[in-house]
């Protein structure tokens, strides 16, 4: 009897003799690692460019804040264009200084303003600030098949801190 | 005789060495990865100076914008004693943090550009031409914010030419730039003559002072 059968009608004889054949092991090994290897490179790539985002994110938040802290009281009564006109566009063009940031995305800014008393400037009982800065980056993963697969990382950054009285 | 006897002796080893399969596996492996494996420990090596090249350049760059947002033309008068061209400053400061760098010190023939850009991305000759004195007017006249803001944030932009003395296989890598920017404001400091309105204690018709708006 040359075909052996299972259970059901399939054929394991040329299975058994594709596992039992060596001639080009080499090559596939090779083959595989490579692959590997390539994925691993470009995993890394990725990484490297979710770190520097990250890294842009947290200097674009520190900068706003320092903002903050210095003339942020100016605009207590104008809080609305202090977001609008000064901290956005200062986070975004930070941001937007790193090439790996597509130019048509922004971060978001959600800027809480805790001010103790307006038209007043109390060293004691100072006002304070929370600045948080959200962005989604889309991260490309390697192709499988023919669609491109893609996973949205929220990378997020707040920044705290009191607002100085003009003396 | 001596001679045929060498020369027979050399067959049968080439002929034996060329049907002993052992360790032929392993050897060839090795023989095969390790040109692959120095090129990439030679590239690494060479990411590695390139990093920190840029990561230097990040640095200065980022010292040249913090210098610009504190020192300005508001600073720059006879009262503070600053009379210096504070641009000048600043791209000394990039030079000199590039060359503390032994990568950038050797390599010789570098060329450094600056440039500067306003809060709508326009190039600008030099960011320190800000007003501090006129910040509370804009900012109590919601209507000029745009022109405001045009003129307080702004942008320092580097680029580092450097030629590259390595190469790979005989082919050099020629010129590298390498850029960076960083943006930041000018501050005017919490100093400048504030906006706040004093409370004046009117009375109310309880007859007790309250303040007033």
């Amino acid at each position: 009897m040359a075909v052996l059968f299972t259970g059901g009608s399939v054929p394991v004889v040329p299975l058994v003799k594709f596992r039992q054949d060596r001639r080009g092991s080499i090559t596939i090994q090779a083959m595989a690692y490579v692959a590997i290897f390539v994925l691993i490179l470009s995993l890394s790539f990725q990484v490297w460019k979710v770190l520097s985002i990250k890294q842009s994110l947290k200097s674009a938040t520190y900068q706003a804040a320092r903002f903050l802290t210095l003339n942020g009281l100016l605009w207590q009564r104008h809080q609305a264009d202090l977001l609008r006109d000064v901290i956005r566009p200062l986070v975004n063009k930070e941001l937007h200084n790193n090439t790996f940031v597509p130019e048509d995305s922004d971060a978001e800014v959600i800027l809480y303003l805790d001010v103790t008393r307006p038209d007043w400037c109390d060293d004691r009982n100072p006002s304070t600030f929370r600045l948080l800065v959200t962005y989604e980056y889309s991260v490309p993963l390697p192709v499988l098949g023919s669609s491109p697969i893609s996973e949205v990382l929220v990378l997020r950054q707040e920044h705290s801190g009191r607002m100085l009285c003009a003396q | 005789m001596c001679s045929v006897d060498a020369r027979s002796k050399l067959q049968r080893f080439v002929h034996r060495l060329r049907r002993d399969r052992r360790g032929s596996y392993d050897l060839i492996q090795f023989v095969l990865i390790l040109p692959i494996l120095v090129l990439v420990l030679y590239g690494s090596f060479e990411l590695m100076k390139l990093a920190s090249v840029r990561q230097t350049l990040e640095a200065a760059t980022y010292q040249a914008a913090r210098y610009l947002s504190a020192y300005h033309q508001t600073y720059a008068n006879a009262r503070y004693n600053r009379t210096d061209d504070d641009r000048l400053q600043a791209e000394r400061l990039i030079w000199e943090s590039l060359l503390s760098n032994p990568y950038v010190a050797d390599a010789g023939n570098v060329s450094v550009i600056v440039r500067y850009y306003n809060g709508a991305g326009q190039e600008i000759a030099s960011p320190v031409t800000f007003s501090c004195e006129s910040l509370g007017q804009y900012v109590s006249r919601p209507t000029a914010m745009d022109s405001f803001s045009n003129n307080l944030i702004f942008t320092v932009r580097t680029w580092v030419t450097i030629p590259w003395r390595s190469s790979v296989l005989g082919v050099p890598f020629g010129d590298v730039t390498l850029t960076s920017a960083h943006t930041t404001f000018v501050d005017c400091g919490p100093w400048y003559p504030p906006r706040i309105v004093t409370p004046t204690p009117t009375s109310t018709p309880s007859g007790a002072p309250h303040a007033a708006n």
